[in-house]
């Protein structure tokens, strides 16, 4: 297990290098001037001098790409333009926040997923079966853009139950994990009862029968376990993208996570806080990735020996 | 008492395109310490046969009528709960596929353990040590080392083996098994036929083979059956089938298989024609479109089942009813 890890981990390090030069060129595949871009038209061109400088646009690509790795290695991503704090303690600062979203996010999801996706398969083409694909479509075709409102409505507006937006205890945290808990959930009750089926059809599934086993360690212990092997391929993605921020979600909601401080550079042109954000998230789909190929591990022996 | 009674056993698959008889009335018994083999061509009800015994017929089949007499209780009346009761303690079954049947992701070892730990009042430890020595009674080589080992670090031989130890390790009445050898190579088919015939007389276990091997049949059988779309058309003791076969399937079936003594240049005979579809199986006889010797009657009405003499010899063709003589005389057919 050790050894697949190592590997595993080592297999990481060409992605960080690839997810490093793409941030680093990424300030210069963009069309135009981006510091005239940032300044807008009334800028001078002493302070576009200025500025070219400060971000070390001025030097030959190379010593550019050189010093911007120096930097990286030191945990250095440069200084944001509009508050001129270090990019990566702002990046840090909003983390938290996303971490949480995402912890009960994923909680909700799997709540609802893995027992409502199991009932399904185990009583196939039955009333459970069907309500719960009924849920799964809704759950896939609403936006959050519209199932955030409409929970802020109902339960903020007309009961009064929580607050509709901010940052706070636990209450607060309720509506966006639900929004964002909801969307994963629809496509991953699919996905436990798709998986589900196929694995119930499996020969190991009528032997664990042939031997008296209980339904419930049948389904529990021999079914379910297997069935979740493609599961978490897509569950590991979606908790990917949801640290690297909710955007539309973190908005509705006014939650100072990293999503919305992305959409915030993203809006004052402030490109190294842009470029900070876009490595972060990059870096954590790659550690998420990491954690995923490690879990398949413990699930299934057959990867973990290979 | 039988071990097993099976009686007007019928076991329908109601589907979308109509219903599918498996099995239609079919009858037979098992003595304790018997092995009756079940043969016939893919699709002609063997396996839901067995399958129906332990209660494991998947949708949308199920049982229509009959019953299954197990020491005297009818297994088709019993509640799921009940029924569970008796697999992997009084009835065990072991299936065709080595490589699919043991679960990917779980140690072998504890895959044998927890039939014990559900069933018998056992500690941990007892449970572990009384798998080793089975895995040592299927002539694993390194039981200990095996009992630790995932499925697909074994060989399909080796899974095979396992599931015979987990399959008798309760020391059952009844092994079901159903083509056990048929994925495996020639070379441990014949390990492993061994394996069951020593382990079933050592244990005193009565065993259902299903295979469509009659060189297996006449390997191990006490009794035989032969099924043809979804029933029991010869039945008896190996030895009355193999020497004196009347059923023309049944003919035909031993004929196909190549002897020693053939002649180089003879061809082997082959039944022409497929199992028919069950959903609409044909009138009369359901195996006329497909024989040499059919009568007229055969596609009209269904041939009575007849006992050859008083022996256990048991077969439904019209070819040796009264009405229709056939190829065998009268004095062969009465056995005086």
């Amino acid at each position: 297990m050790i050894r697949y890890i190592i590997n595993r981990l080592l297999l990481t390090i060409p992605v960080v290098i690839a997810v490093s030069v793409l941030v680093f060129l990424f300030i210069h595949l963009i069309p135009g001037d981006p510091v005239e871009m940032m300044l807008g038209e009334t800028a001078t061109i002493a302070n576009v001098e200025e500025i070219r400088h400060m971000l070390g646009l001025d030097k030959p690509l190379g010593i550019q790409f050189l010093d911007f790795m120096k930097n990286l290695l030191k945990g250095d991503l440069g200084k944001s333009i509009v508050s001129r704090r270090p990019v990566m303690q702002i990046v840090l600062e909003r983390y938290p926040a996303t971490i949480k979203l995402t912890v009960a996010s994923a909680i909700v999801a799997l709540i609802i997923s893995i027992p409502l996706g199991t009932l399904a398969a185990v009583k196939h083409y039955s009333w459970i079966d069907n309500l719960s694909m009924i849920f799964a479509l809704l759950g896939v075709s609403m936006p959050n853009f519209w199932l955030g409102p409409l929970l802020i409505i109902l339960f903020s507006l007309t009961l009064g139950w929580l607050p509709p937006s901010g940052y706070g205890g636990f209450k607060y945290i309720i509506l966006p994990a639900i929004t964002l808990g909801t969307a994963m959930s629809a496509s991953l009750t699919r996905l436990v009862r798709s998986s589900m089926l196929e694995v119930l059809d499996q020969e190991y599934i009528k032997t664990a029968r042939a031997k008296g086993l209980r339904e419930r360690l049948v389904i529990y212990r021999h079914a379910l376990r297997n069935a979740l092997i493609p599961v978490i391929t897509v569950f590991g993605m979606q908790i990917g993208s949801l640290l690297s921020g909710a955007l539309i979600t973190e908005t509705i909601f006014s939650w100072p996570g990293v999503g919305r401080l992305f959409i915030e550079s993203i809006f004052r042109r402030d490109f190294p806080l842009v470029q900070g954000c876009v490595l972060i998230i990059a870096l954590t789909y790659v550690f998420v990735n990491f954690i995923v190929d490690i879990t398949y591990g413990f699930i299934n022996p057959k990867i973990r020996y290979e | 008492m039988a071990l097993l009674e099976v009686k007007n056993l019928r076991v329908y698959f109601h589907t979308r395109e109509g219903t599918v008889k498996a099995v239609d009335d079919v009858s037979f018994t098992l003595e304790k310490n018997e092995t009756l083999c079940l043969v016939g061509e893919s699709g002609c009800g063997k396996s839901v046969t067995a399958l129906s015994i332990i209660g494991l017929i998947s949708n949308p089949g199920k049982i229509e009528s009959g019953q299954i007499l197990f020491e005297g209780v009818d297994l088709v009346k019993l509640k799921k709960s009940e029924l569970r009761k008796f697999r992997g303690t009084e009835i065990s079954m072991i299936f065709q596929e080595p490589m699919t049947s043991l679960n990917p992701s779980l140690k072998v070892g504890f895959q044998i353990v927890e039939l014990l730990l559900e069933h018998f009042n056992v500690s941990k430890t007892e449970a572990k040590n009384l798998a080793v020595e089975f895995l040592k009674k299927v002539k694993i080589p390194d039981a200990v080392g095996t009992y630790d080992k995932y499925p697909h670090q074994l060989s399909g031989g080796m899974r095979q083996r396992v599931m015979i130890a987990m399959a008798l390790i309760s020391k059952p009445s009844l092994l079901i098994a159903d083509e056990p050898t048929t994925a495996l190579d020639v070379t441990i088919q014949l390990q492993i036929l061994e394996l069951i015939r020593d382990l079933k007389n050592s244990l005193g276990t009565s065993v259902i083979l299903i295979t469509h091997d009659m060189g297996v049949v006449a390997n191990l059988a006490d009794k035989v059956a032969v099924m043809y779309a979804g029933k029991i058309v010869e039945s008896g003791e190996v030895f009355e089938v193999f020497e004196n076969p009347l059923h023309p399937y049944t003919v035909g079936l031993l004929g196909s298989i190549p002897k020693l003594d053939t002649p180089k240049n003879s061809r082997l005979i082959s039944i022409p024609g497929n199992v028919p579809r069950l959903i609409n199986p044909p009138k009369g006889c359901r195996f006329h479109e497909r024989c040499s010797r059919k009568l007229e009657i055969c596609e009209i009405a269904e041939p009575p089942e007849m006992t050859i003499g008083n022996s256990n010899h048991r077969i439904a063709c019209w070819l040796y009813s009264d009405e229709f003589q056939g190829a065998v005389d009268t004095d062969e057919r009465y056995g005086s």
